[in-house]
């Protein structure tokens, strides 16, 4: 396992790399001027960038990790006997939770966590949560049935068999889940500054409101570029986590 | 091995006493729609290998899986050791039991050398330890430890794999085994190298195994006894010769089938049909070490009466007629 580790440095470097990249306030001004030369101030200058891009992996970090924190276990129990019967009560209260629009959430949860990213979080939880929970469902349901009858006859109680079996074997799948939910929340979260929850959708904002297409501009390619890397670096970790996969 | 058989009755004779590892005490199993088992009264005496055998749907799998309560019984008591099953923990009972299967279940996310160690890391063995009886066990069924401890099961051949699973559930050094069809998903080669290999290894470790098939020259070939199953219930437990010799009902009879005299020859040693070498050398032979079956297959090839019989240099030092063949097949009948 540590030299699996080792193998993340690559993922680590690239994280900096893009961080440092976001740093470069003088140089995304230069590029936006060329590309936007009419607009006045083609980068947005209330907020640097570096600033902007780190509310915005904290909120999804925040949104990321409840939706983990809660989805998964809502997953393994409705999978266990006892909880079986609970299985289509969750299904369709996590797409329900979908179907609800993120800015309508946002507004409803406005009067209850007032101004500030809490709304937010909350509103992206509930949107993400259906890739997880939807993910861990089908992970922990088409384990082979063989392997498992195995475990049960070597004498694995129902705990280990869970820790030691189960949940190593669903390990794939429930990355897969996890990544198309943190990718989500990290592409909606830019409705964030609507409830004055901060991050790289200010600029998008503001640029739509006074038609700055650098604004806009400048937010999307730096979502798409942290999209892109939280995507790759799970599936480095989904990599390193399985190495029993060809 | 024949003479181990003809013990067997006066060790069985007392019901539960101190031989007897597995008893089936009128076991009954049913479903909403069917019975699987219908009252099966059956024993297995200590460090012999029983075949449960019969034809799909015959509740042998069913009966196997009482042992380790995998399958709950709704009627009658499954004892091990003499002790009730239902009254032991569920956990230490399994740990306790070898237990192999057809599609071998070994653990995808662990190596070779994690999955044979299983049992005795849950049974709490330190790591030394453990290591070590699992690097044996994996040479004893023939996977050198050094090229295949680090593997992963998806790099294995079927019968590779298959004797990983036998390495698994014999780590732990269970006194009992069950087998559900445990060769049944391998090419045929390799499933008769590898219940020659097992025979081997029985003849040292001397286990309790349970056996399942539905392959009758499988059972004919490994077993001290065969339990023959029909819907759910025991048609007839002997030992191989009485079975191929004396089927005792009509049920049985037809089970074995035509092929019933052929492979009783594969349970007759060669050693009492030798005769001395005549003027004439015949101009095909078999080893000395083979069965009955091999010397008449080789007749059959080769459209002979008779057979040489060579020692283990390869000089041919006897014969066997075709004579001697037949009446070994056709004796007791």
């Amino acid at each position: 396992m540590q030299s699996a580790w080792g193998k993340l440095w690559l993922v680590g470097l690239l994280w900096a790399g893009l961080f440092g990249l976001f740093a470069q306030q003088a140089l995304w001004g230069h590029i936006l001027s060329a590309l936007f030369p009419s607009a006045q101030t083609p980068l947005f200058d209330r907020e640097t960038l570096l600033s902007l891009s780190l509310q915005h992996l904290g909120i999804t970090v925040a949104a990321g990790l409840l939706v983990i924190l809660i989805g998964l276990p809502l997953a393994i129990f409705a999978t266990r006997p006892l909880g079986a019967a609970f299985r289509p009560l969750l299904e369709s209260s996590v797409a329900i939770g979908q179907t609800f629009p993120p800015v309508a959430v946002l507004v409803l949860a406005l009067p209850i966590f007032g101004f500030g990213s809490t709304g937010a979080v909350l509103a992206l939880f509930l949107y993400g949560l259906l890739p997880v929970v939807r993910g861990g469902l089908e992970a922990f349901s088409a384990l082979p049935a063989d392997v498992l009858e195995a475990a049960s006859g070597m004498g694995y109680s129902p705990t280990q068999r869970l820790w030691r079996v189960e949940f190593p074997l669903a390990l794939p799948v429930l990355l897969a889940g996890i990544r198309a939910s943190l990718v989500l929340i990290l592409a909606t979260a830019t409705v964030a500054p609507l409830v004055g929850g901060g991050g790289l959708g200010t600029p998008i904002v503001a640029g739509l409101a006074v038609s700055n297409l650098g604004f806009v501009t400048e937010g999307a390619v730096s979502v798409a570029l942290l999209a892109l890397l939280t995507d790759w670096t799970l599936t480095r970790l989904e990599a390193v986590l399985t190495p029993w996969r060809s | 091995m024949t003479g181990r058989l003809e013990q067997a009755p006066s060790e069985v004779a007392e019901p539960g006493g101190q031989f007897t590892a597995i008893r089936f005490e009128n076991v009954v199993k049913r479903y909403t729609d069917f019975e699987a088992l219908r009252g099966v009264n059956l024993e297995v005496s200590r460090g012999q290998l029983v075949t449960l055998l019969g034809p799909s749907g015959c509740g042998k799998t069913t009966l196997l899986r009482t042992v380790n309560r995998l399958i709950e019984p709704s009627q009658g008591t499954v004892y091990l050791n003499g002790q009730d099953v239902e009254k032991l923990d569920q956990v230490g009972l399994r740990r306790g039991i070898g237990y192999v299967i057809q599609s071998i279940g070994l653990f995808p996310h662990m190596t070779v050398l994690e999955n044979t160690l299983v049992v005795p890391r849950l049974l709490g063995w330190d790591r030394a330890k453990r290591g070590a009886r699992a690097r044996e066990m994996l040479a004893l069924v023939g996977l050198e430890p050094a090229t295949y401890a680090s593997r992963y099961p998806r790099e294995l051949s079927g019968g590779q794999a298959q004797r990983v699973g036998l390495a698994r559930a014999l780590c732990a050094d269970p006194p009992v085994l069950l087998m559900d069809e445990p060769f049944g998903a391998v090419d045929p080669p390799t499933r008769e190298r590898l219940q020659d290999e097992f025979l081997r290894l029985q003849g040292e470790l001397k286990k309790t195994v349970l056996f399942v098939t539905h392959d009758l020259e499988e059972a004919v070939k490994i077993s001290d006894r065969i339990c023959l199953m029909n819907i759910g219930q025991v048609e007839q437990y002997d030992t191989p010769a009485e079975l191929l010799g004396r089927p005792k009902t009509e049920f049985v009879r037809s089970f074995l089938g035509p092929s019933r005299t052929l492979l009783r020859l594969s349970r007759v040693p060669l050693d009492g049909l030798v005769e001395p070498l005549g003027v004439r050398v015949p101009p095909f032979s078999v080893a000395q070490t083979a069965m009955a079956r091999d010397a008449f297959s080789s007749l059959l090839a080769h459209g002979g009466r008779v057979v040489g019989v060579r020692d283990e240099r390869g000089k041919v030092v006897g014969m066997v007629r075709l004579e001697s063949l037949l009446q070994a097949a056709s004796e007791d009948e």
